[in-house]
């Protein structure tokens, strides 16, 4: 974890949100955070990249839902972290898909998320990568420098890591891994 | 792996990480689902064609490498066999055939006319016994492929070697992947795809009282958990810390130097507990750091609803936290003084948890030859002095030995209501200890918390609530930080 900023350094919502003056936040509209989420220094989140329609005869793109990263409770982004909303090719055309994050969820520093879905209680270590449309279910474990393949369903428990990720064990009955402890000491 | 396409006929299967996809193989999907089922097909129609010959034969296209290597597979062959002497046996003697409720490859051992089938051979003496007495009528062997005879093809090996001579090692397959593949591939133009293994949930019992600890729930998308009585929600949590603020990271603790730690223990249950803290003097391992844990004996006050702490009623009443309110008098007297640790007293303490100072030197030179017992201490009778035996033994400078870890001891005593149901399911082996010092986390198995938690009397039992006294002992494992390293530059202060 980082060291402890000067005064100011996190701006706080409503919802408990901590955000960081120096995250790069694109898109904000299109984000949704579920409250007590903390977004630290040079953290990425792109929502821009919303989900093109090209329904619509008139070509206008029209952003049909305008979500493009929803973070669920205590979810902790670490320096440097970047969320980006899987690209996908729909009818030969370039779209993203909106990523879901659940609560509990600590995303480590340098890590390259491009997953579709994130459970609940997931730990992803630092420097990890998450290819795009990967499935990361609740209560895994992504160990630090994983490389998680585009498409990649990590099962709930599970414990996966090295290049390409693999499963290398299971987290077991402990109770998991809780942000209510970071989310207050930062 | 994933499906990828154009919304329209052939699928194929693309690892997005090396870029292989099933077209490197010459295997395209019509569907994008059930891609398990459609490749069984792809191989299985190889399967369903008796033999390798048979296939020369007919007019279909040369099958790929994979399929090709697929088919020469110990069950194909088994199948090819089977059928073979099925009719065989059914030319020999058309109404007494022992294989005759054999159907083809689908042969179910597991099936109860099978079992029954096998029993009936070894018991009954009026159908196949009688048959056994009899004299034999010799039966002629699979002579050709499309009997399930295979010979040795020196062809395939020439290739093979030759495919070396090109290619050399860089195209052979490993033994993990070749385990993992049932057809015993040589190269890896040989392998198939081969599906992901369903995940299972488990439930676990305890092996005396057959009491079930761990019960997933059963409907299949929910993961939690309907029953989970772990070990480790009865025992007191470990947190370790410095108590001073280090001048540099945990990762870099100066050796030579006595370095003061606080533990601090809480307690979950809701009885008071008796804490009974044991190291050896020296810890075993390559290095000896030195430990010493300032006040070894101490109480853990009971844990409460946390309703009741919130609204205060547990300081106010009961015996024991009459005690708890004094300190938290005297914890607000001296917040911000400095205090020193002192041997024999407890450093801090609140309604559940107890803090100790443990002091350690890290040690940087690597044990002499006789690795020295400790001494006090509880009998190191764990698998840690049995290691450091041995790492003296023959000992490497390995990347992890700077890492500081102290072997504890911890006994645990205290009082329980005795109710009619008996014991609560204490009883899982593993114990995982977690330092909070943000330095390392460690785990430990300490076996035998079920049988260790025997010195329990059988006094009251009378149908009252009674209370006794039960005792607990187990092995842990705190996990401090790394001991710098001499040749290594510390890192910059801040």
């Amino acid at each position: 974890m980082a060291p402890k900023q000067a005064k100011g350094e996190y701006i706080e919502t409503e919802a408990g949100n901590k955000v960081s003056r120096r995250s790069q936040i694109h898109g904000t509209t299109n984000i949704i955070l579920g409250g007590r989420t903390v977004i630290q220094a040079e953290a990425v989140i792109r929502g821009d990249l919303l989900r093109t329609s090209t329904s619509t005869s008139s070509g206008a793109q029209q952003s049909v839902a305008s979500l493009a990263v929803q973070t669920g409770k205590y979810a902790i982004l670490s320096p440097g972290c970047v969320l980006h909303p899987p690209r996908k090719y729909h009818r030969g055309t370039l779209s993203h898909t909106t990523q879901k994050i659940g609560d509990n969820v600590y995303i480590g520093p340098g890590a390259i998320i491009e997953a579709a879905t994130i459970g609940s209680n997931v730990w992803i270590g630092a420097g990890a990568v998450l290819g795009r449309l990967s499935f990361i279910r609740d209560g895994a474990k992504v160990l630090d420098g994983a490389v998680v393949p585009g498409g990649m369903i990590v099962n709930s428990g599970d414990i996966v890591g090295g290049r390409p990720a693999r499963k290398v064990g299971e987290t077991g009955w402990g109770d998991p891994w809780d942000g209510r402890e970071a989310w207050r000491s930062i | 792996m994933d499906g990828e396409g154009v919304a329209a006929a052939p699928w194929i299967l693309e690892c997005q990480y090396c870029n292989w996809t099933s077209l490197d193989i010459g295997i395209t999907f019509d569907k994008p689902n059930n891609i398990h089922g459609q490749l069984a097909k792809i191989l299985g129609k190889a399967r369903s064609k008796v033999s390798l010959l048979l296939d020369k034969l007919s007019d279909e296209p040369e099958p790929t490498e994979p399929v090709k290597a697929f088919r020469a597979d110990p069950d194909s062959r088994f199948a090819t066999l089977l059928s073979f002497y099925k009719s065989e046996l059914a030319k020999e003697n058309p109404n007494d055939n022992p294989f005759a409720s054999i159907s083809g490859a689908n042969t179910d051992y597991s099936s109860p006319s099978s079992f029954a089938r096998i029993m009936s051979l070894y018991t009954n003496t009026n159908n196949y016994g009688r048959k056994a007495s009899g004299k034999s009528t010799p039966m002629r062997g699979a002579v050709d492929a499309s009997e399930g005879l295979v010979l040795v093809n020196h062809l395939a090996d020439e290739k093979a070697i030759d495919i070396l001579h090109r290619t050399g090692l860089s195209q052979t397959i490993n033994t993990e992947q070749r385990i993992a593949q049932p057809h015993n591939p040589r190269f890896q133009n040989e392998m198939i795809p081969q599906a992901t293994l369903l995940c299972t949930k488990r439930s676990r019992r305890c092996r005396t009282c057959r009491h079930i600890l761990v019960k997933p729930e059963a409907k299949i998308n929910n993961t939690r958990y309907k029953i989970k009585l772990l070990a480790l929600n009865h025992i007191p949590s470990m947190t370790l810390k410095p108590l001073t603020s280090l001048p540099s990271t945990l990762s870099h603790l100066p050796p030579n130097k006595p370095l003061q730690f606080l533990l601090t223990l809480r307690n979950p249950m809701f009885e008071a507990i008796k804490v009974s803290l044991g190291t050896p003097a020296q810890t075993p391992g390559p290095r000896a750091h030195s430990v010493t844990i300032l006040c070894p004996d101490f109480t853990l006050g009971a844990n409460a609803d946390v309703w009741d702490e919130a609204l205060g009623i547990g300081l106010s009443n009961s015996n024991q936290n009459k005690r708890g309110s004094k300190l938290l008098l005297k914890d607000l007297n001296n917040t911000e003084e400095s205090k020193v640790a002192e041997a024999g007293k407890v450093w801090e303490r609140g309604r559940n948890w107890t803090t100790v100072v443990v002091e350690v030197v890290a040690c940087q030179s690597l044990k002499g030859p006789p690795p020295p017992l400790p001494r006090g201490g509880p009998p190191l009778s764990f698998g840690a002095s049995l290691e450091g035996l041995l790492e003296a033994e023959d000992r490497e400078v390995t990347e992890d030995d700077d890492v500081l870890e102290i072997p504890l001891f911890v006994r645990l005593e205290y009082e329980q209501a005795v109710t009619e149901g008996g014991s609560t399911g204490l009883a899982v082996g593993n114990v995982a200890t977690t330092t909070a010092a943000g330095a390392t986390t460690s785990a430990t198995s300490a076996d035998g918390i079920s049988a260790a938690g025997g010195g329990e009397g059988e006094g009251g039992r009378d149908g009252d609530i009674g209370k006794r006294t039960r005792e607990l002992a187990y092995w842990a494992v705190l996990g401090v930080g790394r001991v710098a390293n001499p040749s290594a530059k510390m890192p910059e202060q801040k």
